[in-house]
């Protein structure tokens, strides 16, 4: 390469006389061919001249070259003199093309605005397809001096039409830009005031500027102009240095004066569609005849001054109409505070208290009657939430703030409203307790029992709520002991509801939640079963039980606590339970039965009341009571007590239940809940019903629900810090050392898709492990915690053994499923036993 | 209130049915015994017959699975009783003997009396 130049280099200094000589006969020519090109008479330039033009160019620098060669003996000649060649023509070409547009320059000099635009618009059309012509007669100068220049780092040479660009811009541009500029934004603002413009020409002009845009110091860059492929960003310093900064500048002030005008008369709402309506303008502006690289800060530039510093006023609307519904504007004030940085951050917020304050003001509406009526209560709760989830959806597209908004807000009013205030001591889980009665409600059979369709959608509303109820443990705690009575008193009105509905509880809370409620199922199929096989037992072996037994066996721990209830029964059933253990324990082995007698009733058909014979439904315990009544017509209370061996207070209730349903007569009123010995209980005799079936055993066994609200209660705490403990255990188990704080975050964090541990619930717990030594506060760092007894001390002597085994599968148990949590506390418990 | 009354209505008709068909074999009620007993719908418990309800081997509660059961989501998971009278999962004490032929509680020699069903 290096001797290739340097051969180069003593060739065209050796034909320096000849060019020289020959330059100014051919700069005569091209001269001549110039003023054809330049002087708009292209006409005249047919293919024959335009070659000759080439060639001529072609000549001169090549005849140099060919001397040259025949000289490259004298290598020693000074390099430089090569330049000599091409330079002279570049010069000659420059100052042709420098005269030319100064001359252009003067001529339009004098004018302004639109038609300074117009003559200046015709002059580059014409200019810059004369340059692209002058570049092809002079392509040969390009492709080799120019090129070696070029190649040489010689930034003052430039590629011709590159050259007449850069002359251009020098000599005219410079000088007039102002002006011109001036005159593309009064037209633009003529445009955006309302009136016709065209637009052809400001395109032009436009596409000027990018393309004067060559940069003089990047030679590389050179070549692409003449491609017109300029387009990247810093190839655009002209445009954006004489007219996009002034634009953007002008752009705002028109459009904030605007703002300010409109804003003094028209209202939010309707500067809300002025400013989507303006944007879409500038929008199309942009693409019409703005470089497309101004798109952007053109945006920035609008949502600055007509969104950003309105941002407040847009704020103070948004309640506004929140509370007018207007969903079309709200959706309209969502898609341009969008726009803005931190646009929505005040309206995520005042939409969050918003729906707040609506739940809270639909749930007082009806407070008194929805604290004895769950369905009241949900479909309050719901009518609020579609409300506003429809508002999130289709004014907000369910943006993820939005959304995160309104989960706030439902989760403020659902778990903490007047009618959970209502409650007092079980304010935090009257909502649960609620929805779980709302479900039972749903599930029960009733006369009008709604279309399976439907079913599921209000199944799918419970689990919106749900979704929301914080103390899920509660929620859960109620659902079983309603689900329990509906399925031992057969009252469930769909056995695929309840599945459907577990299912969704299992989808939302995982398997653990569910286990139990899925065993109650299985207990119930398999009840049935066992139940069928009884009695063709009975058949086949030819026993007469002398009644229609039905019997449930449930798994103890699955089935939530019922109470137990101390009576004699009648023989009979005594037989037929004595019939039934001796069957069940041939079906099994090592098993116990307990029978809940509080939770068995029965028919019984009587014929003392004549003319009509009835049946009657009762509980175990009237129908003790009533056998009595086989015996003779009357009783003092004392004799009844010791034959049925029940205490007085609970056989007092009986007694009450049937005097109320009016079988029975009792000769003095109950004190206090309880008949004196001496009161005498006879049979109603008198007694008639419309009904032939009467249900009397309803009367015996309403509870109240305050009452059972806090039996609930009081299982909750226990339970929810054995659910603490395991957790904390598991945390440790799995970190070794941990920060207090931390550990009482991650407990809060794992535990919170059931219910909210309290912090100071948590410290206790702690306080307790501590005491119990499963952990141990490090010695350096007053506040973390590590395991103590999981890794070195093994204190138990047979067992340790395998307790390190356990440990191995315990870490395998906490991958499979990270709820099962008590098991693992239990692990940790046995060495300190 | 109504909807409990519905309920009960509609519980009555399809008990009914149930019963006429069912207890015709049952004694009718006389002058003597005003009061006889059609039908009954008892309900119990069961639980393994054990003095004490926790398995000392994996520490869980006898009547739901043991720890392995759990994980691995096996069907059955049943009491095992020694000869001493302690019991554990079954499952919990077949890994046991392999390492210790004895009772976990009281070192006798282990031997099953019986297994639960």
């Amino acid at each position: 390469m290096a001797a290739m130049n340097g051969l180069h280099r003593t060739s065209a200094a050796a034909g320096v006389l000849t060019a020289s000589r020959n330059l100014d006969d051919v700069w005569l020519k091209l001269s001549e061919g110039l003023n054809t090109v330049y002087n708009g008479q292209l006409a005249d330039m047919n293919k024959e001249r335009y070659m000759s033009l080439y060639t001529e160019v072609y000549n001169y620098c090549a005849c140099v070259n060919t001397s040259a060669d025949q000289h490259h003996e004298h290598r020693s000649m000074q390099s430089h003199g090569a330049d000599l060649v091409g330079m002279e023509m570049y010069r000659k070409l420059e100052n042709y093309i420098r005269n030319h547009v100064v001359a252009k320059k003067e001529a339009m000099g004098s004018f302004r605005g639109e038609e300074l635009l117009i003559r200046y618009h015709e002059e580059w059309v014409n200019f810059r397809f004369s340059s692209q012509v002058m570049n092809g007669i002079f392509q040969y100068l390009n492709r080799h001096w120019i090129k070696r220049e070029l190649d040489e780092g010689n930034n003052e040479i430039y590629v011709t039409f590159t050259l007449a660009l850069m002359v251009w811009r020098q000599s005219l541009f410079m000088q007039l830009k102002d002006y011109v500029t001036d005159a593309l934004l009064d037209l633009i603002q003529r445009e955006r005031d309302g009136i016709k413009i065209s637009t052809t020409i400001i395109k032009g002009v436009i596409e000027s500027y990018v393309d004067l845009g060559i940069d003089e110091y990047e030679p590389s860059a050179q070549n692409t102009a003449i491609t017109g492929n300029a387009n990247s960003r810093d190839k655009l310093r002209v445009y954006k240095e004489h007219f996009e900064d002034r634009f953007i500048k002008k752009t705002e002030e028109y459009y904030s004066a605007e703002a300010s005008n409109f804003l003094q008369n028209g209202s939010v709402v309707e500067y809300m569609k002025k400013v989507e309506k303006r944007l879409d303008e500038e929008q199309n502006r942009c693409g019409n005849y703005i470089n497309e690289a101004t798109q952007i800060p053109l945006a920035k530039a609008l949502e600055k001054v007509l969104i950003q510093s309105r941002l407040e006023l847009f704020q103070n609307e948004f309640g506004g109409l929140l509370e007018q519904h207007k969903d079309e504007d709200l959706a309209r004030m969502y898609k341009l505070c969008e726009r803005v940085d931190r646009g929505l951050d005040e309206l995520r917020i005042a939409l969050e208290r918003h729906i707040a304050k609506e739940g809270h003001a639909e749930i007082d509406k009806v407070t008194e009657q929805a604290f004895n009526d769950p369905k009241l209560y949900v479909s309050t709760i719901l009518y609020v939430h579609q409300r506003y989830s429809k508002l999130v959806g289709e004014a907000f597209v369910n943006e993820p703030g939005f959304l995160q908004s309104l989960d706030k807000a439902a989760t403020n009013f659902i778990n903490k409203n007047s009618v959970t205030l209502k409650a007092e001591k079980h304010a935090a889980s009257k909502s649960s307790e609620l929805l779980a009665r709302h479900c039972d409600g749903l599930l029960r059979k009733s006369a009008k029992l709604p279309e399976e369709e439907e079913l599921e959608k209000m199944l799918d509303d419970v689990m919106i709520v749900f979704k929301y109820i914080e103390d899920k443990d509660v929620f859960s705690k109620h659902y079983t002991k309603m689900f329990s009575k509906r399925l031992i008193y057969d009252q469930s009105a769909s056995e695929d509801a309840e599945v459907s509905l577990i299912n969704k509880l299992k989808q939302n809370c995982g398997f653990e939640y569910t286990s139990k409620l899925t065993k109650m199922i299985t207990d119930m199929q398999l009840s049935k079963d066992l139940c069928g096989k009884f009695r063709s037992h009975c058949s086949d072996t030819g026993k007469d039980l002398g009644v229609d037994l039905n019997i449930l066996v449930l798994t103890s721990g699955t089935w939530p606590t019922m109470p137990p209830l101390q009576v004699q029964l009648p023989e009979k059933l005594n037989g037929c339970l004595e019939e039934f253990k001796a069957f069940y324990n041939q079906k099994h082995n090592g098993r116990k039965l307990n029978w809940i007698l509080s939770q068995s009733r029965g028919e019984v058909a009587a014929n003392c009341f004549k003319p009509k014979k009835y049946l009657f439904t009762l509980t175990t315990a009237q129908i003790a009571l009533v056998d009595q009544f086989n015996r003779s017509e009357e009783f003092e209370f004392s004799a009844l007590l010791s034959s049925l061996g029940m205490d007085k207070a609970t056989l007092s209730q009986v007694v009450n239940s049937l005097v109320k349903g009016l079988l029975l007569k009792h000769s003095t009123e109950a004190e206090n809940g309880e008949y004196a010995n001496d009161t005498t209980i006879s049979l109603n005799k008198a007694y008639t019903n419309k009904k032939v079936k009467v249900d009397l055993s309803k009367m015996a066994m309403r509870v109240d629900v305050s009452k059972e609200a806090d039996s609930v209660q009081k299982n909750v705490d226990e339970d929810r810090k054995a659910v603490i403990n395991a957790c904390i255990v598991r945390v440790l188990k799995m970190r070794r050392r941990i920060v207090h704080n931390d550990l009482i975050a991650e407990v809060i964090q794992q535990l919170s898709s059931r219910f909210k541990p309290k912090v100071d619930m948590i410290k206790r717990c702690i306080g307790q492990l501590m005491e119990k030594e499963y952990m141990k506060r490090d010695a350096n760092q007053r506040v973390s915690y590590f395991v103590l007894h999981l890794l070195n001390e093994q204190t138990g002597v047979s067992i340790s053994s395998y307790f390190s085994k356990l440990l191995l599968l315990i870490a395998k148990f906490i991958r499979f499923c990270p709820y099962q949590t008590h098991f693992i506390f239990n692990c940790v418990n046995l060495p300190n036993e | 209130m109504s909807r409990e009354y519905e309920s009960s209505k509609h519980e009555d008709v399809a008990m009914g049915d149930e019963s006429t068909s069912r207890s015709e074999n049952c004694p009718q009620p006389n002058a003597n015994r005003p009061f006889t007993l059609k039908k009954w719908n008892a309900a119990a418990t069961w639980c393994w017959d054990v003095d004490c309800d926790t398995c000392a081997i994996c520490r869980v509660h006898l009547m739901e699975e043991c720890l392995r059961c759990q994980a691995e989501t096996s069907s059955e998971c049943v009491c095992v009783w020694g000869e001493c009278n302690h019991s554990f999962h079954n499952c919990c004490m077949a890994a046991w003997i392999k390492m210790n032929p004895r009772c976990p509680l009281c070192q006798q020699e282990w031997v099953v009396q019986r297994i639960g069903k």
